[in-house]
């Protein structure tokens, strides 16, 4: 579990003060352009120093560790693509971490992209969640990660997300993102926590952007589309 | 110069700009001035050449370790442009400030001198290449790779290997601007001649048509350096 305790971040103008935050499964981090989710997250992982406050990683105080050595994932919101095929990729922090990547690639359903090369956006979103997962990650701290990336990407993405066992805090500013994804919703204004809610209708979210999936449905469908 | 079995029309363009641009600068001089060949000129071309290459072997790894700090720490946009800054002082200036260092290491008239020299005018535009390259690859390759454990001289292999075309970039501006440098060793270094050197002293000695053909010659070095940048960023950009 990943906790966060009187977390307090000052950057220009904006301040932000994180009382108490407990990642146990998938908690969204939900709020609008500017509100310091990005902000947290890079917190989290070490790439900001907070003026205040206690990073917890299951009842281990990582605040002082480095970057390097903080337990944690990272994906940022700008999908990242290493100069490196996506076998020679996960064949160098396999080694860097110690672990097999073919397992892994083998449960999350992935090995079509050891064949390529060259890999779309989605694609190389998808190789870098792989990538962060061979560090064995007590938790992963994912920024956006389907911004910029087209309904089927997005899909792909969010289906890899929900399938995974680690917690994650996941930020988003959009909230039919974070029904889908998200166990619990954090909503971030003013900056402060407003509050932590159950997602009570991620079953029925899921239905509905099945319903919106226009791609498969144009395929599948003789002459029209109902709604 | 074929790109997807067409003629890459950008790269003809800069060839036929390239060609019209010699000519315009090269045949009023030839016409007024003549030309004649030096056998002496090609043995100072030589030379410079040789110190230009040894300072870029310098220049690149300081430019590539201060292009990355630049880049992603903080306080780069302040730091910048003072190192730019030497790029837009008279070079005589910039020698004078040598001074000091090479009278006192007693390298005045060497070649570690013009190496110095060339170091120095040449490590700015080194680093603004880098900088911009690695600028353009965002920062969040580097917190990505810091998150995953990856540390040090590492981190910026892997900016390296993303960006081939601007570390060849660096190299051939920097290697131009050495090789081009003539304030810096008016102070400091006027022998072994260099060819800025050497032109301003035929000129001074035997008028403009002595040195019409080695003005020529670096105008065609230019040009020639200039169109393999433009291919380097057709190939894959900085």
């Amino acid at each position: 579990m990943l906790e966060v305790r009187n977390l307090v971040i000052v950057r220009g103008s904006l301040r932000l003060k994180i009382e108490l935050l407990k990642v146990r499964s998938k908690t969204v981090l939900l709020g609008r352009n500017g509100a310091g989710k990005s902000t947290l997250l890079k917190a989290i992982m070490g790439l900001i120093r907070p003026a205040d406050g206690k990073i917890i990683v299951n009842g281990r105080d990582i605040s002082d560790l480095a970057v390097e050595d903080r337990p944690l994932g990272y994906i940022p919101q700008r999908v990242v693509r290493l100069a490196m095929s996506p076998r020679g990729q996960l064949e160098y922090f396999s080694k860097l971490h110690g672990t097999d990547y073919r397992p892994l690639i083998s449960k999350l359903g992935l090995e079509g992209l050891l064949r390529k090369k060259d890999l779309s956006v989605g694609e190389s979103q998808l190789l870098a969640i792989a990538t962060v997962l061979l560090k064995n990650p007590d938790a992963l701290l994912m920024d956006e990660p389907c911004a910029n990336l087209d309904w089927l990407n997005k899909k792909l993405v969010l289906n890899l997300v929900r399938s995974l066992d680690t917690p994650i805090l996941y930020v988003t500013h959009d909230p039919l993102e974070a029904l889908l994804v998200a166990d619990e919703i954090a909503l971030l204004e003013e900056g402060r926590l407003k509050g932590v809610y159950p997602n009570e209708s991620r079953e029925k979210v899921q239905k509905d952007f099945e319903l919106y999936d226009l791609y498969e449905r144009l395929k599948n469908s003789g002459s029209g589309i109902e709604t | 110069m074929v790109c997807g079995g067409a003629v890459d029309r950008v790269l003809l363009l800069a060839a036929v700009v390239s060609v019209a641009y010699f000519l315009l600068l090269s045949l009023p001089a030839v016409i007024v001035f003549g030309a004649t060949p030096s056998p002496s000129f090609f043995w100072v071309v030589a030379s410079t050449a040789m110190y230009a290459t040894v300072s870029s072997l310098i220049v690149l790894p300081v430019s590539f370790i201060l292009g990355f700090a630049l880049a992603f720490r903080p306080s780069g946009s302040y730091i910048t442009p003072l190192i730019l800054f030497s790029t837009a002082i008279p070079h005589t200036a910039i020698g004078v400030l040598l001074a000091p260092t090479v009278f006192s290491l007693k390298i005045t008239d060497t070649g570690a001198a013009i190496v110095l020299g060339m170091f120095v005018v040449s490590l700015p535009i080194g680093v603004g290449v880098m900088r911009a390259s690695f600028a353009a690859q965002g920062v969040e390759l580097e917190e990505f790779l810091r998150s995953m454990g990856v540390r040090g001289m590492r981190l910026q292999w892997f900016y390296l290997k993303a960006s081939p075309t601007s570390v060849i970039l660096a190299a051939l501006l920097s290697w131009f601007r050495a090789f081009s440098e003539l304030g810096v060793f008016l102070i400091v270094a006027q022998r072994p001649q260099t060819v800025g050197i050497y032109i301003f002293e035929e000129f001074l000695k035997s008028g403009p048509t002595a040195v019409v053909s080695a003005s020529l010659v670096l105008l065609a070095v230019a040009i020639i350096l200039t169109l393999v940048t433009v291919v380097l960023e057709r190939a894959g950009g900085p």
